[in-house]
């Protein structure tokens, strides 16, 4: 794959063409690095003694990793509701019945215009407070929402609206001819969806639908404001317990990137698993 | 009932709720300006042919893409100290992380932007005798921003969206003052219903006009949950 990569790269055009782009690199990027390195070690920022402290990173490590496990549960959990969510939404979205499809462009615009934090809050406090008045607190206890639900319904929620518009532009680029050549055949509406319409559509839509599923583990990292112990809550614990804050967030920013290239290497080898021509999005 | 649910929290704290909602509006304003700054930078030189523009600013742009909004707030917040040897205010470093982390995405709506009107109208420009700035004024940015129009309203969306994320660090925009509301008056129901509604107006009418603009075939569109 490395082979494949760099010789890609350098069957494209030389890096520079004329001795002029080889000056201007080095003067572009090369005086951007001096200026950084100068501010860095001479600059005024070296007046601020930081005391580095990277070894926190490792003796917190189980912090992490039961970070990074939180946020793969949480990943998992609205990977699944929001992909159901969003095949459901795209089919309601081209419906013929009026009412599927305004139903379906409600919780579209809904979902999609609202931010995800006011999202998550509502369903974690304002969703205890309607649970509350409408079970009218039995046997005089109050409801308590267990955040991780909170945050799954949410972030399903608010995911399943995007994909549903993935889902809907991939329905909407299956040719009319196809629907009227499935009834000419005899299937019903359902089994035109089930066998003709939706087998092409998903395929056709899995690179953005692939940037909405990172958006998922991108998104999550709001669940730390409800409480939930995810990656993003990790890292700000240790930052409360060393104030090595830089070091912590820095650790914590590396394991989410890890998380998106790996499961960005996995859309790859389920695109390649099966069988189809492998394609990124954007 | 209404005793319950408490509405008349809102009209008791309206004006706190009127200062959060301008400052989420300035920070809004300030990254927006910012982010479409980035974005053009990146953006251009992500279309460049010159690989060493072309490459560097590919990383940087990934990078930054693959990660979540809220860290980076967090991020730039702590990270200024130690890196520049200068602490930024809260709402300093929530407008540079939303002027990074947006712009980041907006560098790639430029890109598609740029990459929308055919190679061959540049070098046609070029032989005209135009230079690049002249190149890209007259003939590709014309055209481009055509394209570009309904994707830089859903990035703008996107960023009013993303400056609820400031309350992690304490300024005190509209969610956090909701949030404030909350935990003095225990009606979360009533706040956080209010505080929908009001992001969902903005957003929404923002996000019908960037809908009309985007009724042509060949438009970008840059809708993602980000």
């Amino acid at each position: 794959m490395v082979e494949a990569v760099l010789g890609r790269v350098r069957g494209r055009r030389p890096w520079f063409e004329t001795p002029g782009e080889r000056r201007a690199f080095v003067l572009v990027w090369g005086g951007l690095a001096a200026l950084a390195v100068w501010f860095f070690f001479f600059g005024p920022r070296a007046r601020y003694d930081y005391n580095w402290r990277w070894s926190v990173v490792w003796q917190y490590r189980h912090f992490l990793l039961r970070g990074v496990g939180t946020t793969l549960y949480i990943f998992a959990w609205s990977l699944g509701f929001s992909l159901v969510l969003g095949i459901f939404c795209g089919i309601g979205r081209t419906s013929g019945v009026r009412w599927v499809r305004a139903l379906s462009t409600g919780y579209v615009e809904v979902f999609r215009n609202i931010p995800l934090l006011v999202q998550m809050w509502w369903a974690y406090f304002g969703l205890q407070q309607v649970l509350n008045v409408v079970l009218n607190d039995p046997f005089g206890l109050r409801v308590l929402i267990p955040s991780t639900f909170a945050c799954i319904l949410a972030l399903s929620l608010y995911t399943g609206a995007y994909m549903g518009e993935v889902v809907r532009s991939g329905i909407r680029s299956i040719a009319r001819g196809q629907w009227e050549a499935a009834t000419s055949t005899g299937l019903s509406q359902a089994q035109t969806w089930r066998h003709v319409v939706l087998p092409q559509a998903l395929v056709i839509v899995i690179p953005p639908l692939a940037s909405e599923v990172l958006n998922i583990i991108k998104n999550s990292a709001v669940a730390m404001t409800i409480a939930i112990t995810d990656l993003m809550f990790f890292s700000q614990k240790i930052e409360e317990e060393t104030f090595a804050g830089f070091e912590a967030y820095t650790a914590g920013t590396l394991l989410f990137l890890l998380l998106t290239l790996l499961t960005v290497g996995a859309i790859y080898l389920l695109q390649r698993l099966l069988g189809l021509k492998v394609r990124t999005a954007g | 009932m209404d005793s319950f649910w408490k509405w008349s929290v809102i009209p008791d704290n309206a004006g706190f709720f009127a200062g959060g909602f301008k400052l989420t509006l300035t920070i809004f304003v300030v990254a927006w300006v910012g982010c479409w700054a980035f974005a053009v930078v990146f953006g251009a030189m992500r279309h460049s042919e010159r690989p060493w523009l072309r490459y560097p600013a590919a990383a940087v742009v990934e990078v930054i893409r693959g990660t979540p909004g809220l860290m980076f707030v967090v991020w730039v917040y702590f990270l200024s100290q130690p890196l520049i040897g200068y602490a930024l205010s809260p709402f300093w470093a929530a407008v540079w992380a939303l002027v990074i982390h947006q712009g980041a995405y907006g560098a790639e709506v430029v890109r598609a932007g740029l990459s929308s009107v055919p190679r061959g109208q540049l070098a046609a420009g070029y032989s005209t005798g135009l230079g690049y700035a002249g190149v890209m004024g007259w003939i590709v940015l014309p055209q481009a921003l055509r394209n570009m129009a309904p994707a830089i309203v859903n990035r703008s969306v996107a960023l009013f969206k993303n400056t609820s994320l400031a309350f992690v660090i304490g300024v005190i925009e509209f969610f956090r003052a909701g949030t404030i509301v909350n935990g003095r008056e225990n009606a979360s129901f009533a706040v956080f219903t209010f505080l929908a509604a009001v992001y969902f107006v903005c957003c929404f009418s923002l996000s019908r006009l960037g809908h009309r603009l985007g009724q042509r075939p060949g438009v970008i569109e840059d809708t993602t949950a980000v």
